[in-house]
């Protein structure tokens, strides 16, 4: 009954998504924004679009990123400066916000800053893979298509991330191994 | 590492960094260690789902678009969609022997506002206001043998011969309560709230929003009969040659033979019944039986009963959950928005939008945000909404 096919409804399901992931990719907002418009614009006016599409969320963000990467390529001048590495490679930094966590405020500063910190110990990509597939819940394929990589280069990413946290925290998984926690119940 | 009885809630497990890269970057001896974890404390499964809910949207994924700028990037797509829309159709004139088709592109599920009268349109914009205010929500009663059951959300009642009455309310929660055979049973059902009825015949009922139905528990003797004491609602109707059916509301009685209608008896505004499928009569009090055919609407008002043909869809999409308009006046669009989310309009301070009209569908959803935003968007009103209130003005670009 609720019908994704009218475009304002889409709009007011994925915006919110959009927009962040844009930021996330370190545009900066008015850039984020123009690439949102003309994306719509297109979908809405391209014939049959709105009702052929099967998984429009999907569609929206793989054409936000080629909008982007578009913009990106023409318009470096368009990135906030800091974003811009070396490489010229696109960033993504998540915001990590604890704020309304129903706890003093130092523990929110605290959540956050491990948070942050296990976030920085990755690379933008497998920061990428992990926000498509944890928040937004796209698998493998998806991510892949997303990245524009393989599926196999996607799964290496992560196993990589999974390895470099477990280098970093191997203290906590070796007291796991060895000493099964016992419970009190 | 902390000991279990630390967590007591969704708060506690986002404390602990384990849980997190869990939850981010599992690895088979976190996955291990938290599975085992969950199943030997089922009491936090609850905190379990809060917490990745959290991070899933407000921890990780806030927008930081703010209520404006999403209105106005929306405005700027619909300007830029318009304006596409004007050069495919200059297109289309251009070379005429094209198909028709590629005008119909961009008219899925939106809604044309036009002025009623050119004339209207231009005159003193400072008195183009509408004013919605947000009211405060009611539960939706079941009143049976002096009992009240409170449900905060719309519920389905199915009554059964065996005297029980099932509830489900958003289809999720089934209870199942007794109900007394004599007495009469009502359901009232606030603005901005739906229900539905199955009677022990099978007649289903779908109440709109600031409706009250009375219904007996089970149908005794040879007719069948219930009562809208005030709102609207569709029926669909039995069929049964012995036992007639009969809707009472206010003085007017409808006698039913099989068949699909909806009622209107709100206050304020004239009573009047559309016929669906089948034939009924009417007949007000003391006067003489009116019969309907399918697709006539008949209205009650000083007296007299008026019939005309209609659109029979525009008088019951609403229980499938959108509104569909035909030049409809906008004073009406939006009293039947107000009665479905449970705002009231004022329309004191205008005297020009509600001279427009509309046609089109709109979707009724959960978000008043996305109706607004329809409603507005193709008006070329906007809208403001501050605490309770919601300001409708014109668009003045």
């Amino acid at each position: 009954m609720k019908k994704e096919k009218d475009i304002a409804s889409i709009y007011n399901l994925y915006v919110d998504d959009l927009f962040t992931y844009g930021c996330y990719l370190g545009f900066e907002r008015e850039t984020v924004k123009d690439a949102i418009h003309d994306v719509f614009v297109k979908v809405t006016t391209d014939t049959g679009k709105l009702v052929d599409i099967t998984n429009m969320k999907f569609y929206l963000f793989r054409s936000l990123k080629n909008r982007l990467l578009d913009i990106h390529k023409n318009q470096k001048e368009h990135m906030k400066l800091e974003n811009i590495d070396s490489a010229g490679k696109i960033p993504f930094q998540m915001e990590v916000n604890m704020e309304e966590l129903l706890i003093e405020k130092e523990e929110q500063i605290k959540i956050k800053t491990e948070v942050e910190q296990l976030l920085g110990s990755l690379t933008d990509r497998q920061r990428e893979i992990i926000y498509l597939r944890y928040v937004q819940g796209y698998d493998y394929a998806q991510i892949a298509e997303l990245l524009q990589i393989s599926v196999h280069g996607c799964r290496k990413l992560v196993s990589k991330a999974i390895l470099s946290l477990r280098e970093k925290y191997a203290l906590f998984l070796l007291l796991l191994s060895s000493y099964p926690p016992c419970f009190n119940s | 590492m902390k000991t279990d009885d630390i967590y007591t809630s969704y708060t506690d497990l986002l404390k602990d960094r384990q849980f997190i890269q869990w939850q981010l970057m599992p690895d088979e001896a976190l996955n291990d260690y938290w599975v085992r974890f969950f199943k030997q404390h089922p009491e936090l499964e609850e905190e379990l789902q809060k917490a990745i809910t959290y991070l899933r949207t407000k921890g990780l994924n806030e927008s930081p678009l703010t209520q404006n700028e999403r209105i106005a990037l929306f405005k700027r797509i619909q300007k830029s969609v318009r304006r596409k829309k004007k050069v495919a159709q200059r297109r289309l004139i251009l070379y005429a022997s094209t198909s028709a088709a590629a005008i119909a592109l961009l008219v899925i599920g939106i809604m044309l506002f036009s002025p009623l009268r050119e004339s209207v349109l231009h005159s003193d914009s400072d008195r183009e206001l509408i004013v919605g205010e947000l009211l405060n929500n009611q539960d939706i009663q079941f009143i049976t043998s002096g009992e009240t059951l409170l449900f905060q959300d719309d519920v389905d009642v199915t009554l059964n011969k065996e005297g029980t009455a099932e509830i489900m309310q958003g289809n999720r929660e089934s209870s199942k309560i007794k109900i007394t055979q004599d007495e009469l049973n009502s359901l009232v059902v606030p603005y901005g709230k739906r229900s539905t009825v199955t009677l022990t015949d099978g007649s289903k009922i779908w109440l709109n929003s600031g409706s009250v139905l009375e219904f007996p528990a089970r149908f005794v003797g040879n007719s069948r009969g219930i009562r809208l004491a005030s709102g609207e609602m569709y029926i669909e109707v039995t069929h049964d040659e012995e036992k007639p059916f009969h809707v009472q509301t206010g003085n007017l009685n409808i006698r039913v033979h099989g068949t699909k209608f909806n009622i209107t008896n709100y206050s304020g505004s004239p009573q009047s019944v559309v016929l669906v499928e089948g034939s009924i009569s009417l007949q007000m009090k003391g006067n003489k039986e009116l019969f309907i055919k399918p697709s006539e609407k008949a209205t009650y008002s000083e007296g007299v009963f008026n019939t005309e043909m209609v659109d029979v869809a525009q008088f019951i999409s609403w229980k499938d959950g959108y509104f569909s308009f035909d030049k409809t006046p906008m004073t009406e669009v939006l009293q039947q928005i107000g009665k479905y989310y449970n705002l009231s309009f004022d329309f004191n301070n205008d005297i020009n939008l509600q001279k427009r009209s509309c046609t089109g569908k709109i979707y009724l959803s959960d978000n008043l945000d996305n109706v607004m935003t329809t409603v507005t968007l193709l008006t070329s009103t906007k809208y403001e909404k501050q605490e309770n209130k919601i300001y409708i003005t014109n668009d003045h670009d």
